[in-house]
């Protein structure tokens, strides 16, 4: 086994029965509030005030991620604060070990999390490529690195590594995008804001102030780092011909991913941009990029309107290999997915927001984080979207401040059903950043979810498909030790082929676990795994176990 | 965020559609009410209605029709109108309310379904909007009937069903040639339902009645390097920079707009809050546009300073001599001029 680079560390019995949906209405799919039994006790702090400063509203994100490396995923929530920033515990990011036992302790002091900047976005992966996974931090403010010592402490390598942008950085992502092994880092930076402005926005009558429209301010340049293999970063933004320019009509980026889209082996990059068209530069395989986003169709929607990007993801959402975009937008706007029609070399995309069924159901509600996901464990893709306003009082009765998320379920064919009958119950949040994540390790994607002024929650899948799921862990070579940018294919007996896709860094301002989640529905059994990993290399594993997690090594 | 009502009020008004109900000769035979006691109560309280939803007052209106709902319970037409003025103040809850209930009283006016279709729309039921816009396609003639036309093929076509959007779209094309967004709609219901040439010819038309729109010359581009012409790609690179270059200066605009209204609330409140000296420093900075004189000029009044506020509303007078209010504010502040020591 060892030989084929496989190794499997563990097999995980599914937990017991679980209550079946009474009604049937929404099929399998179960979802249930975990945060108060897991001891996740958050609130997040906008530092909100009567002068209605823009960044309150627009944090903040959540990571899962194995920090200590005991299989277990734990969580990493990101903290705002006082606005404008000062520094105090107000600002104090928090990190949840998870115990393995379906409860978290609080492990931020232990851990010595330092960063106290007005936190918004959260990226896990390993920057430095020694094996664990460290921390970068957007924030409002200069941006943190937290590097993992590998003994379940951090230490802050942001003037070390050279990894500190200023501004206002929203989300980032990282790849190996000029294939030379270690990871690269893309920030995306929201917009030039000022405390001290004084632009009145609200309601003059009653001088009640409200969060002004960010068409007033303009936007901030986005910035690409690349990883010089000795610990320390460079910006090459412009270099490597991305090199956005800080203006009205670019900038506003909220949400960045890398995947390959046109199926060359190389990581594209896709930015979503709040009322900007979003951007979308070609790997050209020699270290640098090329912009397509107008030409690629991704840029804005089927009318020629750039929308209000704000969260991501790229899967493949109707079964044909390769990864289909989606970005949440604001009210009015439908959410976006962008089906993939790309050749190597040629990248290109139709707007099937509508006739997907993946926009309508999302015309009153105002969607930042965003994760792709197995949900029911049918085989096919899912989605699920936290909401929540911007504006406290939005111009229309039916649209609200604080919203229900939604599950769009997808039936592998780029269609989508809503399904937000399965949402648990309680009261709507202002959600922002989204995190899946399988923090029971029970083959079931769970999701965290940060709120904007509310509580982190925590929602424990406990569908009952009456398939199984198969769970796949890569170990990339070094300094990639996660092997970012690789693709896994499934296929199964039932012709049905299921494509996962390394990443770190997607959604809005979080990251979801690493490991890739398969499902398989009742009586369907896998036939053969396939990885493609970074180095070009591809390995295949013929009728690969079910019911558990399989580490996989990068072949030398 | 431009969402759906709007597209309908702009075509409705610029087809003469209006907002009100022709006055109170619609107002059907009823039985004796309270308003028999004051018989000329629901019609000044419709009218005053319909004169303040012609001019935008939407919050006035629907306090003058809810009043005159209240004494008159059983007129459908009034029921209508107050759900448009609901709709247009954005309370979509209550404007479907009232519009189904104009409905359930027997309505026959088109303006009722196409205005509880845009409502339906909005609270995110498009089988009832559907339903609504075939209803005024179906009692309706005229601008009426090209609105329905147009809101079902809109409707249809973002619910992802662009060969059932295209009849309508093609109906209404026929009816309003000239009119871009339609012309843009048929173009994605043609790409949409597998007809690229006659997509390809609706977007040269769109460019061709609005080249400054942005947007036409997106979907003229995209149409044109799905072709595979290589002669057509090139062209489809010219138009592509042309919509960059429109959506930054658009973007641009935009910016500037909503800076300066923001600015200009911001003298508001100063002056709402009593600090007339700063709300004045503030306007001046503006620049001369008629709200930022008439903000000058308020700022002055509220000072005491009648005459300073009558030399800025002159100058605004001049620069908008159509603004009944100025007009009106300058008179009240040349009357208080009068009284005011040299």
């Amino acid at each position: 086994m060892k030989g084929l680079g496989l190794l499997i560390l563990a097999i995980l019995a599914a937990p017991g029965a679980h209550a079946a949906d009474p009604t049937g209405a929404c099929g399998p799919l179960r979802l249930r509030h975990a945060e108060t039994a897991a001891g996740l006790a958050f609130r997040h702090d906008s530092g909100k005030s009567d002068a209605r400063h823009l960044p309150e509203t627009m944090g903040s994100g959540v990571a899962f991620l194995d920090y200590d490396g005991d299989g277990w995923q734990d969580l990493y929530v990101v903290q705002s604060g006082a606005f404008p920033p000062d520094g105090s515990s107000r600002g104090a990011d928090r990190l949840f070990r998870n115990r393995g036992d379906g409860t978290f302790e609080d492990a931020t002091v232990r851990a010595r999390i330092s960063d106290r900047g007005y936190g918004q976005g959260v990226t896990a992966a390993d920057a430095d490529g020694d094996g664990d996974t460290d921390l970068y931090l957007s924030n409002y403010g200069a941006d943190s690195l937290l590097l993992n010592r590998g003994d379940g402490t951090f230490e802050d390598g942001s003037a070390r590594s050279g990894l500190n942008a200023g501004g206002w950085s929203s989300a980032a992502a990282f790849a190996d995008a000029d294939g030379d092994g270690d990871l690269d880092l893309y920030v995306a930076r929201y917009v030039k804001y000022d405390p001290n402005s004084g632009v009145f926005c609200g309601d003059f009558a009653t001088g009640r102030r409200d969060y002004c429209d960010i068409s007033l301010f303009e936007g901030e340049s986005d910035l690409f780092y690349r990883n010089k293999g000795d610990g320390t970063f460079e910006d090459a933004t412009r270099a490597v011909g991305i090199g956005t320019s800080a203006g009205p009509e670019t900038g506003r980026g909220m949400g960045v991913l890398f995947v390959d889209l046109d199926n060359d082996r190389r990581p594209d990059l896709y930015v979503s941009n709040d009322m900007n068209p979003n951007l979308l530069f070609h790997n050209k395989g020699d270290g640098t990029f090329e912009d397509v986003s107008l030409f690629s169709g991704a840029a804005v929607n089927a009318e020629g309107k750039a929308q209000a990007g704000m969260g991501l993801a790229a899967a493949d959402f109707d079964g044909d290999g390769d990864p289909d975009l989606t970005v949440t937008n604001f009210d009015a706007e439908l959410n976006s997915l962008y089906r993939n029609l790309s050749e190597p070399g040629n990248v290109m995309f139709e707007d099937a927001s509508n006739s997907s069924g993946f926009g309508p159901p999302s015309y009153n509600l105002l969607g930042f984080g965003l994760v792709a996901a197995d949900l029911d464990l049918d085989g096919d893709l899912d989605a699920y979207i936290a909401n929540g306003h911007v504006f406290e009082h939005p111009k229309w009765d039916s649209v609200l401040y604080a919203q229900p998320d939604q599950i769009l379920a997808g039936d592998g064919r780029g269609r989508f059903e809503n399904k937000s009958c399965a949402l648990p119950e309680g009261p709507p949040q202002v959600g922002r950043g989204l995190a899946a994540g399988d923090y029971d390790s029970d083959g079931r994607p769970d999701l965290a979810i940060q709120n904007s002024g509310g509580p982190l929650e925590l929602l424990r899948n406990e569908t009952e498909s009456g398939g199984t799921w198969l769970g796949v862990v890569l170990e990339g070579r070094a300094p990639n030790t996660a092997a970012v940018g690789a693709k896994v294919t499934l296929s199964s007996g039932a012709g049905r082929r299921q494509v996962r896709w390394a990443t770190a860094g997607d959604s809005y301002q979080s990251t979801s676990d690493r490991r890739l989640l398969f499902g398989l529905p009742a009586g369907e059994a896998p036939k053969e795994l396939e990885v493609a990993w970074p180095s070009g290399r591809t390995q295949r594993l013929v009728s690969p176990p079910t019911g558990a997690y399989l580490t996989l090594s990068e072949p030398r | 965020m431009r969402r759906l009502v709007f597209p309908l009020m702009c075509l409705a008004l610029a087809l003469g559609l209006g907002v009100g109900i022709g006055g109170i000769a619609g107002i059907p035979a009823r039985a004796q009410t309270a308003s028999d006691l004051v018989p000329d109560l629901v019609p000044d309280l419709v009218e005053t209605g319909r004169r303040a939803l012609e001019a935008g007052r939407h919050a006035e209106a629907i306090r003058s029709l809810e009043a005159a709902v209240k004494l008159e319970p059983g007129a459908a037409e009034i029921h209508s109108m107050l759900g448009r003025a609901y709709l247009l103040d954005h309370q979509a809850k209550p404007a479907q309310a009232s519009l189904a209930r104009s409905a359930e009283l027997g309505s026959q006016d088109p303006r009722t379904f196409l205005y509880m279709g845009s409502a339906a729309w909005e609270l995110g039921r498009p089988g009832e909007a559907e339903a609504a816009f075939r209803k005024a396609l179906g009692s309706g003639s005229g601008a009426s009937t090209l609105i329905a036309l147009q809101q079902l093929g809109r409707l249809l076509l973002w619910q992802g069903r662009p060969a059932e959007a295209l009849d309508p779209l093609q109906r209404a094309a026929v009816l309003l040639p000239d009119e871009v967004d339609l012309q843009l709609q048929l173009a994605q219901a043609l790409d949409a339902s597998d007809k690229p040439a006659e997509a390809l010819a609706a977007y040269r038309r769109a460019v061709t009645l609005a080249p400054e729109l942005a947007r036409a010359r997106y979907g003229l581009a995209q149409q044109l390097r799905r072709s595979g012409d290589l002669h057509d790609r090139e062209t489809a690179g010219r138009e592509m920079e042309t919509f960059r270059r429109l959506t930054a200066a658009d973007g641009e605009r935009i910016r500037r707009g909503n800076l300066e209204r923001a600015r200009l609330d911001e003298g508001w409140a100063l002056l709402q809050g009593g600090r007339a000296k700063e709300a004045e420093a503030l306007f001046a900075q503006l620049g001369e546009s008629p709200e930022a004189l008439s903000g000058v000029a308020f700022s002055r009044s509220a000072a005491g300073d009648h005459r300073g506020a009558v030399t800025a509303l002159e100058k605004a007078v001049t620069l908008a001599p159509d603004r009944d209010d100025l007009r009106r504010a300058l008179d009240e502040e040349r009357l208080a001029a009068e009284g005011e020591k040299p």
